[in-house]
């Protein structure tokens, strides 16, 4: 009883901020943010995941990789995709054996970042899209299927999977086109 | 007379694909008139 007790207060003076109260609105001067990645060299093809850290003014730190309002990028698009959950897939090295981009993390107006080292020998893709065609006018739709590289399962219907659109040159239009086109695949 | 090429503007759009530890990407190409994006 006496136990729990300690537990109990130790948690209630312990507790200035909950993870649940963190808002990238309420981010404050003083307040650092950091990054490390499970790993930061690359093939191509292969995938890190980041780990993001709010370190507060008065000396608290809270886990934020999966906190709402927090957003991923990398420097160079065409080389690494981030992914929502704070996933960093190399996706080229545009034709150099070795490239670097920095894997980026922003939080209300706290920025973090991180080298990542990437290689051109890798897994490459270990799904294959078979599209109809790679070419569309604006309003055109595709189709296409998915298939596990290594056993040619069928995935194109698969509840796990997850799609990502990145317009690499983008204007004020492309995201709107390619969002009705392709989002609800 | 004017070039068809400058009445068009191209769009790559990348599609990324996972499921589970599976990744594939995809590069399209959009063909975009011009005319439509100015008219906006």
């Amino acid at each position: 009883m006496f136990r729990l007790g300690f537990v109990l207060l130790f948690v209630v003076f312990n507790s200035t901020t909950s993870p649940s109260q963190l808002r990238p609105s309420n981010v404050s001067a003083g307040d650092q943010l950091s990054i490390t990645a499970t790993k930061t060299v690359l093939g191509v093809g292969e995938s890190t995941q980041l780990r993001v850290t709010l370190k507060q003014a008065n000396g608290e730190s809270f886990d934020v990789t999966h906190t709402a309002g927090i957003r991923y990028t990398t420097s160079i698009a065409i080389l690494a995709i981030p992914e929502l959950d704070g996933r960093i897939t190399c996706i080229s090295t545009n034709g150099e054996p070795f490239e670097i981009t920095d894997a980026i993390a922003i939080y209300g107006n706290l920025r973090a970042q991180l080298h990542l080292y990437l290689r051109s020998e890798g897994p490459g893709q270990t799904l294959t899209i078979s599209p109809a065609k790679k070419t569309l006018r604006e309003g055109e739709s595709i189709e296409y299927h998915i298939f596990s590289k290594s056993d040619g399962t069928d995935l194109t219907t698969s509840s796990q999977n997850h799609y990502l659109v990145i317009a690499r040159y983008n204007t004020p239009d492309a995201d709107a086109i390619v969002k009705k086109e392709f989002s609800p695949l | 007379m004017k070039n068809l090429g400058e009445e068009y503007q191209q769009l790559h759009p990348l599609i990324f694909v996972r499921n589970g530890d599976l990744v594939g990407w995809l590069e399209l190409r959009i063909i975009k008139r011009e005319s439509d994006a100015t008219a906006k």
